[in-house]
């Protein structure tokens, strides 16, 4: 009986599941073959594009179809109009090569465009040369996985972002490589959504980029040489841990650019030769622990407007400044930091210095109020005006400090 | 004697003169926004305002200009306020008080002020029947 009875379970599931797999059609390549094809796809049916060029626009999917390029096909948009437009849930759109899309100031023209639909999975296309690489725009549970989204805006200003997101919910952006954007990864509206192991570089702005998105997580990307780092403004509960942050370098360049941001997290993240490694703003409640600062010009710059936050466990090495600040008054707690220009002596040798470490030199503080003093660094008098200030603090910040400096670097 | 005043006359006048307020050119994807801090990238949006001593601040979009002037309680009638030709952005820079301005959500400035500048009316216009905007103008933006 029981066998019976899984037997029919059996037979049934298939049954019902048969109708919905759909069928199977071959696109080769010829005048407007991809949209003929796409109109003439049912529900559920499966396209393999043949490899070739297909020189199509306005590409519309607006039913439940799956699209799989065989040997990276071709789709060619002359840089006259905007690619694959897909306005249904659950669509796949799978190894494509995706090229040339217009530019336009009013219309954001993207290579692949999910609009107001759920559950996309756009994976393993190669994205080139358009002005927005994958938009988003009121979606939701969208996967966008291990695409190549690379352009050349190094002289183009005015370029779109590698991946845009607007007014969605619970994303997940994995293991993409984006090149020369305006910003790699932009996020407006976003909420929940994880951002994770992808490569950022060379954009013109930032690397990653997010506005009023909250409960977000970025973990280990890795974002190199763009304009100036990423930027994260006015937004609650953002976790950013295991990122590489590397060679962001100019004079508006930063690392991470906090900016309104609350209860967020930063942890075990790795600077090396930024400007400013992390410049935080008017910002509460940020938790900077773990993280490695190494040969930065300036580790730290925390404005007078943040408070409640606490920098832990981090290890401070090869930076030019530690720590500045634009005022008196410090109402963040910096502890247990490895800072390789504490002098001070252990003698109980517990581990921690005996003495108090301030991470804000004499000439940051001139240089935060005149920035043109800055041609004096490294100058004898410098030097003197330091350690004077050392021996007798009058111009530094005397709540900014470290009292509990640990003798050896944290191993992380 | 007189030919040391009228020397120091000729010497104060260069300096007066070599310190002339004037509009100072933004070095797209470098320059950063004095209010936001983002960097400046879209010619479309920027602005900018020279102050009475002839500093010069810079932003990424008009909104962040008016955020700046009245968190510094800077006084609009002693310094200068220029804003992009959002229609020829190559072009120069407007005078805040003279532009036409356009309120409309299609305006995607960076830090959604949504207001763009126009040297003319008729250029205004022309955006205005595309996009359904409104007018606006420096006073009432907020």
């Amino acid at each position: 009986m029981k066998g019976l009875n899984r037997g029919l379970i059996l037979i049934m599931m298939f049954l019902f599941v048969q109708p919905t797999l759909g069928a199977t059609i071959k696109v080769s390549p010829a005048i407007n073959a991809l949209s003929k094809a796409l109109k003439a796809a049912n529900k559920n049916d499966t396209l393999l594009i043949q490899p070739g060029i297909y020189k199509e626009h306005d590409i519309l999917i607006d039913k439940k179809l799956t699209v799989i390029g065989v040997q990276w096909p071709i789709i060619d948009g002359e840089n006259k109009s905007q690619l694959i437009f897909i306005t249904a849930d659950s669509v796949t759109v799978q190894g494509l090569q995706v090229q040339n899309t217009g530019r336009s100031s009013m219309t954001d023209m993207a290579g692949i465009r999910v609009q107001n639909a759920n559950f996309a999975n756009v994976q393993g296309n190669k994205v080139l040369n358009t002005t927005y690489g994958i938009y988003l725009q009121n979606a939701a549970y969208c996967l966008i996985k291990g695409n190549l989204i690379h352009a050349n805006a190094v002289d183009e200003l005015n370029s779109g972002n590698g991946v845009h997101a607007w007014k969605c919910h619970d994303l997940f952006i994995d293991n993409n490589d984006i090149a020369g954007h305006r910003d790699g990864i932009y996020f407006e509206f976003v909420t929940q959504s994880h951002i994770r192991g992808n490569k950022s570089k060379r954009n013109v702005r930032y690397g990653l980029h997010f506005m009023f998105s909250h409960n977000d997580t970025y973990s280990k990307n890795e974002f190199s040489d763009n304009g100036s780092g990423v930027a994260v403004m006015y937004s609650k509960g953002v976790v950013m841990t295991d990122n590489i942050f590397r060679h962001n370098w100019g004079d508006a360049a930063y690392a991470i650019l906090l900016k309104e941001i609350a209860n967020s997290h930063i942890e075990h993240n790795l600077f090396v030769k930024n400007t400013v490694a992390l410049y935080m703003e008017s910002s509460t409640n940020i938790k900077v622990e773990k993280n490695r600062f190494i040969d930065n010009g300036w580790a730290i710059r925390v404005t007078a407007s943040c408070d409640k936050s606490t920098f832990q466990l981090n290890n401070f090495i090869g930076n030019s400044f530690d720590v500045t600040t634009n005022g008196t008054v410090m109402l963040n707690v910096f502890r247990q930091n490895y800072w390789d220009k504490y002098d001070g002596y252990d003698l109980d040798k517990n581990g921690i210095g005996d003495v108090p470490y301030y991470p804000v030199s004499l000439y940051s503080v001139i240089t935060e109020r005149i920035p043109t003093a800055m041609i004096l660094y490294r100058s004898f008098l410098t030097n003197i005006m330091d350690q004077v200030e050392k021996v007798m603090p009058s111009v530094t910040p005397d709540q900014l400090k470290d009292t509990e400096p640990r003798m050896k670097k944290w191993n992380l | 004697m007189k030919q040391v005043f009228l020397l120091s006359v000729a010497f104060v006048t260069l300096m007066i003169s070599s310190c002339a307020r004037k509009f100072e050119p933004i070095d797209y994807g470098k320059d950063g926004c004095a209010h936001c801090k983002m960097t400046i990238v879209e010619k479309q949006f920027a602005a900018e305002i020279v102050n009475e001593k002839g500093r010069v601040f810079k932003f990424d979009d008009i909104s962040c200009m008016k955020i700046f002037t009245a968190e510094n309680h800077l006084d609009d009638s002693k310094i200068l306020l220029f804003v992009a030709n959002y229609a020829n952005p190559e072009q120069a820079f407007l005078d805040v008080n003279t532009a036409y301005m356009l309120f409309s959500e299609s305006f995607k400035s960076p830090m959604n002020g949504y207001i763009a500048a126009f040297k003319s009316t008729d250029e205004a216009a022309e955006f205005q029947k595309k996009t359904g905007a409104v007018p606006a103008d420096w006073k009432s933006i907020k």
